[in-house]
């Protein structure tokens, strides 16, 4: 079943479920937008932030937080904003991530017409002569070089050139001078040197770093690579060489940045700030601490540090390293006193040289110092109401941004973040170089100054382009389902899935449907019940190996994998031969598999007993320990029933064709099987069988068959004639009552002709006066039915041809046989090797039994090819299971070993030729059967010595019925020899003879 | 002499705790109850023991668990039928009378106690009048016979009855069956019964079990198919050791009588596990504990003088009885004082053909006179018979 039938038949019994999916799928489709394509959906700018415009602003790219040092405003950023940066082509803010924490953000500065590192990232790095280019690097391990190109506007155009990639964090980057080489740093400690003139490429790897790495610098020079991580060493290295560490310094704790003042070179990190005169290296370093708490914590306001300093607010020193990198300021001190300290660069052989300390005002916030961009303030911020008190840089004292003309032109305000907010809220669209998205920034103007973060997201209504393809989609998509085959297949199998509920709701079961053609069945009867509830899966047509596969299935889900279970197969048409191999296979598995005919049940779904019959006849067949072989009775079983598919056609064709026939054939040759097969073929048609085992010609018997034909009226009010009296007396009303049947059957489109078919002819053959007259009023009634009326086709069968071949009853007073030489005759004969070899292979198949091809060869010619015999041979190697030399023994002689076998031939073939007196015939077997090879015509009537019309007759009889075989003589005539392997076994060691008086 | 049950051990066993061995067949007939199956086996061999077993152990299994086919228990020489009308007319009043007695005990005594509960399902008599017109059957015909269809219609409605006692199906068990096979209406009701076992849609609800001997083994059916063709043919015979054994051991506690060493060993080897004679022997072995020891050839004597009738008519050596026929006398005379003979040998000392040999000792099997130890080996069973066959 393909998937949109799958579908389908979901729909059709799931449509809440359906339904509730295809609300969770627009939901998720509506979510899902920001992952479509450019220009699908309104933009709606949701949930806005404000953020103090202090400091810098970014977005860390996985849309949790907006930048790492206002997540406590923000909280967290719904999972389905659709935020990424806040930059653009034209004005770039870019995003870096330190172990997955840090985002910050950076942008062209106006007055300077530079890009400014505003946060101090670690992992940006500029340089060139016109530090032109920029180098980021972020999370994902990438590194993108940018062109800077200055515009006339307050902002840089930040061109992406390159893009690196390094597979780890990138955590620090420096570049040298002339901004050709690029040293990185990564979270694994490895450092790398990409030579960036020309194709950008992978110089070298260095790694003697375990942890990660925080800081590098190039000197002066670019020679000499400087770098310091988590590990707490400095390192000094000739990065063209492949020599380790030219210089290493241990400190107590890791290395937040290194660089270049003056000419020396410093480094800080939680031991303080070190610095060493340059060049001379031997020179001891001095451990300064500028305030006597610095060594002991955190350096707080220097580049943003991998962890999450937001948590130690409550340290009382504070550390900010102005944005021109000349002023150091630090507030140290807890309680009410507190104190600023300014140190400024170059004022002592230290880089930086204390200024003036002062104390702070006790009402500024404790939380956090910034800088002002320019350098020329401190903001001392709250981070609980984002409140900010400025003290000036330059002399340590309290000041405004709007008061002080001079702070107020290089406060943030103007300086920086006001002229980002004025374009951003020209409604310009910005993108996020990361992952693609637009996010919108917009600005408010109240005190302090804040910008209003948020995300672009879509709704309902959706722009016209998705109200069109969305409904078109869906459309498109119901119209594949409504095309699908389930609904042709779910209108087939509605009349029969009703059948089969009548049916088993007749035998007392429940049922429900668990799919299409599938059932659920439980609360059966014995032998069933251990099985219950049961999977019934119905085949329209040919059952096939997908039916048996859905079953399995069925059943393995009903049961769980190891368990045994039993499941029904109802079908139109016998399964194939994979099918059956697929049964075969189940039943191994202990899957018993049960096939039922469909028409069988539709012939008694009405009757409750009859129903319980046919499942207990079924269930007692296929369900296992039974050997399939031993089946005695008159199969209706399609999948039990082998061979005739000639003889059916024939039949099935003559038949149609108003030709009456006569199927004879030895007793247990399958002829009431033939029947039952042949009540399936016409299961479309008007069809009766009347089984005459019940009738006996001591008392009239004519209309009895006369009332069973007229049943096929129904509900139509037919004469039914009592069945006590003769049918001489019903004739007349019986012929008109079926023409006026066979024209309702014609005005309601049922094809005629009625097939009317009688078994066991003999048991009605004329044994006096009273029983040829029944008979030849009976017989000459239907015979005109079939001849003149041309509305019945009459089918007859029986051992002998008598009733076709007797026209005076030799009965004293009789009349003439109606049927004489009416009927044409057909044979049930024996099977031909390849049908005996398919039919004891694929039972035994189905019972895990294997013969080889010289024991199914010695079956058919022990049996002849009588499908009884054959079958019974196989079940007596079944019950006896024996291999080898042992099965040889079973084989070389089964009368010996079965005693059904043994009684066959006198009581079947034996037995109703002495009864009848035919000499001919068992001369000839006893001739054949003595000597059990080919022998010519001439020299068996020689032997036999019976007149001729009698020998021949006996010897087409013998013939067609398979009890003898024939072949061409190699002169003239035909030779004769038995066909049945074991009538000549057992005639040998038996002591019948013929008798002399027959 | 103590008043034993069952006419000192004579008759058909119907009381449970009488009952012994069997189980392998009783259990056969349990797992295939929809068909038609014919036990054959000799005289006192006990049939007519095994077709009560087969109805108690039916009844006895309790109503929540496997459903099984009601059994309806007819014997044909005590019915005495008069045509197949009235043959068939006969299985659906014994069947409804065992259903109407097997309701009114219920009433009475629970199923738990099922010992109980089968002897009065054995003793009592339900006469149940089938009405012909205006009845549950709607029966055409009047009095006391059923034609196939009016049986049809009844044997439809009586499942759906037997439905509501728990029950699923039927089970005639047709005790005695040469008395159908010997009239001329045999023929039809076999046939009767061969059609409808053969395609009736109900024949998976219904079934036989047609126990006689050589009426039954030997009967052809003059016109159709013989029914035989789709029955299970199923052989009696004695019991084996471990059951002769434990039968001696319950008869004699019972009996309050010593049970000595190699009693058990002497009962087995002179009955060869024959059910009936088995019985008769220990009858005689603790009635004559009770005058003291007695030697085991005084008892050898004892039961030769008692079994001398029995054993006549089993010899049959006059023919007027339904005993052994002479092919059976001369195959059993063959058969050696000790040990076993393959039926090999048996062809080649007999200089008798293979198939008439089979039937011959089979039927010898199924008497109970001989056993087939292995796999076509056969030995003596009695040697109290034999005893008797070498002193005539």
């Amino acid at each position: 079943m393909s998937r949109i039938d799958a579908l389908a038949e979901l729909w059709d019994r799931r449509k809440v479920l359906c339904l509730c999916t295809g609300a969770i799928l627009l939901a998720a489709w509506v979510g899902a937008h920001r992952w479509l394509p450019a220009g699908f959906g309104p933009e709606v700018f949701q949930a806005p932030s404000s953020i103090p415009i202090v400091g810098s602003v970014a977005w860390n790219a996985r849309l949790r937080f907006i930048v790492r040092e206002k997540e406590q405003y923000l909280g967290a950023v719904p999972d389905n904003a659709d935020a990424g940066d806040l930059y653009g082509p034209q004005h770039v803010y870019h995003t870096s991530f330190i172990d997955g924490h840090a985002s910050l953000g950076f942008r062209v500065h106006e007055s300077h017409q530079d890009v400014v590192d505003a946060g101090n990232s670690p992992i940006l790095a500029q340089a060139g002569p016109q530090k032109d280019r920029l180098a980021s690097g972020a999370e994902d391990g990438s590194i993108v070089i940018w062109q800077v190109q200055p515009t006339r506007s307050a902002f840089d155009i930040l061109k992406p050139l390159v893009t690196l990639h390094t597979g780890n964090p990138v955590t620090a980057l420096a570049f040298r001078y002339d901004a050709t080489i690029l040293a990185s740093g990564s979270s694994d400690g490895k450092i790398r040197i990409w030579n960036l003139s020309g194709t950008p490429r992978l110089l070298r790897e260095i790694q003697d770093q375990e942890r990660t790495v925080y800081a590098l610098e190039f000197s002066e020079d670019g020679s000499e690579l400087s770098s310091g991580g988590f590990d707490g060493v400095l390192r000094v290295r000739k990065w063209e060489s492949d020599e380790s560490a030219i210089e290493e310094e241990r400190h107590s704790g890791p290395i937040y940045e290194l660089g270049w003042a003056a000419s020396a070179r410093w480094d800080c990190g939680y031991y303080g700030l070190v610095r060493r005169t340059r060049p001379d290296r031997r020179t001891r370093p001095e451990i300064s601490s500028p305030y006597e708490f610095l060594p002991t914590y955190h350096v707080m306001s220097l580049p943003t540090y991998p962890g999450d300093w937001v948590g130690e607010l409550t340290f009382p020193v504070r550390l900010s390293l102005s944005p021109n990198r000349r002023l150091l300021a630090m507030v140290a001190g807890g309680g009410l006193r507190r104190y600023l300290s300014v140190w400024e660069q170059g004022r002592s052989s230290f880089p930086f040289g204390l200024r003036y300390r002062v104390p702070v005002p006790e009402n500024y916030p404790r939380e956090e110092i910034r800088w002002s961009q320019d350098s020329t303030a401190l903001c001392f911020r709250s981070m609980k109401d984002s409140s900010c008190q400025w003290l000036d840089a330059a002399t340590g004292c309290p000041t405004s941004p709007m008061a002080n003309p001079v702070i107020a032109r290089s406060a943030p305000l103007r300086g920086t973040i006001y002229p980002v907010i004025e374009r951003v809220e020209r409604d310009r669209t910005m993108l996020d170089h990361l992952t693609g998205r637009k996010i919108i920034a917009k600005k408010t103007f109240d005190e302090p100054m804040m910008i209003d973060v948020g995300y672009v997201s879509r709704r309902f209504p959706l722009v016209p382009i998705e109200l069109l393809v969305l409904p078109a989609l869906a459309g498109a998509f119901a119209f594949t389902l409504r095309r699908s085959p389930y609904w042709n297949r779910k209108r087939s199998f509605a009349p029969v899935s009703a059948t089969l509920r009548a049916f088993f709701a007749a035998a007392g079961a429940e049922t429900s449907e668990q799919r299409l053609g599938v059932l659920r069945v439980s609360r059966l009867d014995s032998p069933l019940t251990p099985y219950a509830p049961m999977p019934a899966v119905i085949a329209i047509g040919q059952a096939d190996e997908s039916h048996i596969e859905l079953l399995v299935e069925t059943m393995k889900n009903l049961h769980g994998e190891n368990h045994r279970a039993a499941g029904f197969l109802f079908y139109q048409e016998p399964p194939n031969a994979v099918a059956l191999l697929r049964m075969a296979e189940a039943r191994m598995n202990q899957l018993a598999v049960i096939p039922i005919p469909l028409a069988a049940v539709e012939r008694m779904k009405q009757s409750a007993t009859e129903a319980r019959a046919l499942l207990n006849e079924y269930a007692e067949r296929y369900l296992p320990g039974r050997n399939l072989f031993d089946d005695r009775n008159a199969i209706g079983d399609a999948v039990a029933f082998f061979g005739r598919g000639r003889l059916l056609a024939k039949l099935e064709q003559e038949l149609l064709n108003h030709q009456s026939l006569g199927l004879w054939g030895l007793r247990k040759a399958g002829k009431t099987s033939i029947l039952l097969q042949l009540e399936q073929i016409f299961r479309n048609r008007p069809v009766v069988r009347i089984g005459l085992e019940p009738f006996t010609v001591q008392a009239p018997f004519g209309n009895r068959i006369f009332n069973e034909i007229l049943r096929l009226g129904k509900e139509a009010s037919f004469p039914v004639f009592p069945v006590d009296r003769p049918a001489r007396d019903s004739t007349v009303e019986f012929l008109a009552a079926v023409q006026g049947l066979a024209a309702r059957l014609g005005e309601a489109g049922v094809p005629l002709p009625i097939v009317c078919m009688l078994d066991e002819m003999e048991r009605v053959l004329p044994k006096d006066a009273a029983s040829a007259e029944e008979f030849n009023v009976t017989f000459g009634a239907l015979r005109n039915l079939c001849q003149d009326k041309r509305v019945m086709s009459l089918l007859v069968t029986d051992l002998f041809a008598d009733s076709n071949q007797v026209n005076q009853w030799p009965v004293a007073g009789a009349g003439t046989n109606p049927l004489f030489n009416f009927l044409k005759s057909v044979y049930a004969g024996p099977f031909e090797e390849a049908d005996t070899v398919q039919m004891i292979d694929t039972l035994g198949k189905l019972m895990n039994f294997q013969l080889d091809p010289v024991q199914l060869a010695a079956i058919h010619e022990l049996s002849g090819g009588h499908a009884f015999l054959a079958r019974q041979v196989a079940a007596m190697l079944y019950d006896r299971r024996e291999d080898g030399a042992g099965r040889e023994k079973l084989l070389a002689n089964p009368i010996r070993f079965s005693e059904t076998l043994r009684s066959y031939f006198p009581e079947n073939v034996w037995s109703p030729l002495e009864t009848r007196g035919d000499t001919a015939a068992l001369t000839i077997l006893s001739v054949l059967a003595d000597g059990n090879r080919w022998m010519t015509d001439t020299e068996l009537q020689a032997r036999c010595g019976q007149p001729k019309t009698v020998f021949w007759s006996a010897i087409e009889w013998l013939t067609q019925t398979g009890v003898i075989a024939s072949r061409p003589h190699e002169g003239e005539g035909e030779s004769y020899r038995i066909r049945m392997g074991m009538f000549a076994q057992w005639f040998q060691q038996s002591e019948v003879s013929v008798p002399k008086n027959a | 002499m103590p008043n034993r049950p069952f006419d000192n051990y004579r008759t058909a066993i119907d009381d449970p705790a009488f009952f012994f061995g069997r189980s392998g067949l009783l259990k056969y007939f349990r797992e295939k109850p929809g068909w038609v199956h014919v036990l054959l086996g000799g005289q006192r061999i006990g049939k007519t023991s095994t077709l009560r077993a087969i109805e108690w152990s039916m009844l006895e299994l309790p109503p929540d668990g496997p459903h099984s086919p009601f059994p309806v228990l007819v014997n044909l020489q005590a019915e005495q039928p008069r045509s197949a009308n009235h043959f068939r007319y006969l299985l659906i009043a014994r069947l409804q009378g065992a259903l109407e007695r097997y309701r009114r005990i219920s009433e009475q005594i629970s199923w738990a106690d099922f010992r109980a509960a089968y002897r009065n399902f054995v003793d009592l008599f339900e006469e149940v009048t089938i009405e012909p017109k205006g009845g549950k059957f709607k029966l055409k015909l009047p009095g006391s016979a059923l034609d196939p269809e009016d049986f049809r219609a009844a044997i439809q409605d009586s499942i759906d009855e037997i439905r509501k006692v728990r029950f699923q199906g039927i089970l005639f068990l047709l005790d005695e069956a040469e008395f159908v096979t010997s009239k001329d209406w045999g023929n039809d009701a076999w046939s009767h019964i061969r059609g409808f076992k053969d395609i009736d849609p109900l024949k998976g609800s219904v079934g036989f079990v047609i126990s006689g001997f050589r009426g039954v083994l030997e009967y052809q059916q003059r016109v159709g198919s013989p029914l035989k063709n789709i029955a299970q043919t199923t052989w009696m015979t004695g019991f084996d050791r471990e059951t002769a054994d434990l039968l001696i051991a319950r008869r004699f506690a019972e009996e309050h009588a010593p049970l000595r060493d190699g009693d058990e060993a002497f009962l087995w080897e002179y009955s060869g596990g024959y059910p009936f004679l088995l019985q008769q022997m220990i009858n005689v072995t603790v009635d004559a504990r009770r005058e003291g020891d007695l030697s085991q050839e005084v008892l050898v004597r004892r039961f030769l003088l008692e079994q001398t009738q029995v054993f006549r008519d089993w010899w049959n050596a006059d023919g007027k009885t339904d005993g052994l026929t002479e092919r059976e006398r001369t195959v059993y005379a063959s058969l050696p004082e000790n040990g076993r003979v393959s039926l090999d040998d048996l062809l080649s000392r007999q200089d008798a053909k293979l198939m008439p040999l089979l039937e011959t000792l089979q039927i010898l099997c199924g008497s109970g006179l001989v056993r087939e130890a292995e796999r076509e080996r056969y030995e003596i069973s009695s040697r109290l018979f034999r005893k008797w066959t070498q002193s005539q």
